[in-house]
């Protein structure tokens, strides 16, 4: 018995690339830097601690860039995943919570040290709202990116890749954004690039089921 | 004859690298399982087949996003409820469908579609599962009561049936993969 339609599809098939998904992905994370640091670049009032040089020394700024990057990386993963169908990622959401939640336990402890009066400089920092914005502001082209990758893939459940796809951006974004801020409190990152990150997951969430149609 | 999931991925992946004939023949021989499943989820005849041709045209689309290390059923499974549910919604249609992909492979498991991997004996895998949760699938998967039914059958609560069958499922899919993997 002969289908047409099978026919039809059996006489359109070409061989494939290996691993397309994959390779847009990584490229995502390239291009996505570069976009990243345009934006930044761009932004008003943009900063480059005049302390870098310094900085790379502290540990605080490796914490710092070390949180943003992982879930960056844990939003990457899952993308990997997520970007085929039937693809599922269950690190996207336990595992950011997780580090989030050392990384918050870590601050707690490190307030109980510091003096009652600082408390409110320790955590909301002078720059706080502008954290915030700022790491959206940047993440957003660079979710625009991954979008279109993962779309050109095949993802079946949307608002899940849309929250990876925003933490993916957003960990880039506050990566990006983490070389120019001069906070560096362990209080001021459980609170400030958290939210930023984690609107951008939110903002790629619900944007996702749509814009991620195929 | 029922292909089974270890073949149709052989033939996934030389499909992948242009073998037409395989291709054919792997089309094939999903065509009737996804017949299966879309009607079972779509009344109207018509519209499940429009539903078959919209999902094997997808899967030829994207054939490129199978990963070879991945199930290939899950991968079918997959482009089938995407398609099922951008159908429900161009429908306006408020049915549920079932998001876990996972109890939906193993209910569809005595009707066809994967009935290729026909060598998992759900009995056998099941009779070590705690009494409670074998039950529960039980009525739920195998005789196709509603978890309502299935609570009062077991004078126990609906949370708790949907619970047992639940963690049931979970355990009996890592034994299949297990056992899969041992066959393969």
């Amino acid at each position: 018995m002969s289908d047409p339609l099978i026919d039809s599809l059996a006489a359109d098939l070409t061989p494939v690339k290996r691993n397309p998904v994959g390779r847009r992905l990584a490229l995502c994370v390239i291009a996505g830097l570069i976009l990243g640091a345009l934006v930044f670049w761009l932004l008003p009032g943009r900063m480059i601690r005049a302390d870098l040089g310094n900085a790379v020394l502290e540990t605080d700024f490796w914490l710092k860039s070390g949180f943003t990057a992982a879930l960056a990386t844990i939003g990457y993963l899952s993308l990997r995943q997520l970007s085929r169908p039937g693809g599922e990622a269950r690190i996207a959401v336990r595992l950011p919570m997780a580090l989030w939640l050392a990384l918050a336990l870590t601050a707690a402890v490190s307030l109980i040290l510091t003096p009652v009066d600082n408390w409110a400089g320790w955590i909301l920092g002078s720059t706080a709202v502008r954290c915030v914005t700022y790491i959206v502001l940047i993440s957003l082209p660079i979710m625009g990116l991954f979008f279109i990758a993962v779309r050109r893939g095949a993802p079946t459940r949307l608002a899940m890749a849309g929250w990876a796809t925003g933490l993916a951006a957003g960990g880039l974004g506050a990566t990006i954004y983490g070389l120019g801020c001069p906070e560096s409190s362990v209080g001021f990152l459980a609170v400030w690039y958290a939210l930023g990150i984690i609107l951008t997951g939110l903002i790629g969430a619900i944007t996702g089921r749509h814009l991620l149609r195929w | 004859m029922i292909a089974s999931e270890t073949e149709l991925r052989a033939m996934m992946i030389a499909s992948q690298e242009g073998n037409a004939p395989v291709y054919r023949r792997l089309l094939t021989a999903l065509r009737p399982r996804l017949e299966i499943f879309c009607r079972r989820r779509v009344s109207d005849a018509s519209a499940a087949e429009d539903l078959v041709q919209e999902t094997l045209m997808a899967i030829h689309i994207k054939r490129d996003t199978y990963d070879p290390g991945q199930p290939l059923t899950a991968w079918v499974y997959g482009i089938a409820r995407y398609k099922l549910i951008d159908y429900y919604r161009r429908h306006r249609k408020h049915q549920s469908v079932p998001l876990d992909g996972i109890e939906d492979f193993l209910g569809e498991t005595d009707h066809g579609f994967a009935a290729a991997d026909a060598r998992m004996d759900v009995g056998r895998l099941m009779q070590d599962l705690p009494a409670a949760q074998a039950r529960a699938v039980q009525l739920t998967k195998l005789e196709e009561l509603s978890v309502a039914e299935a609570a009062e059958q077991t004078q126990s609560g609906i949370s708790s049936v949907k619970v047992n069958v639940h963690r049931g499922l979970k355990t009996l899919i890592a034994r299949f993969q297990k056992s899969e993997e041992e066959n393969v």
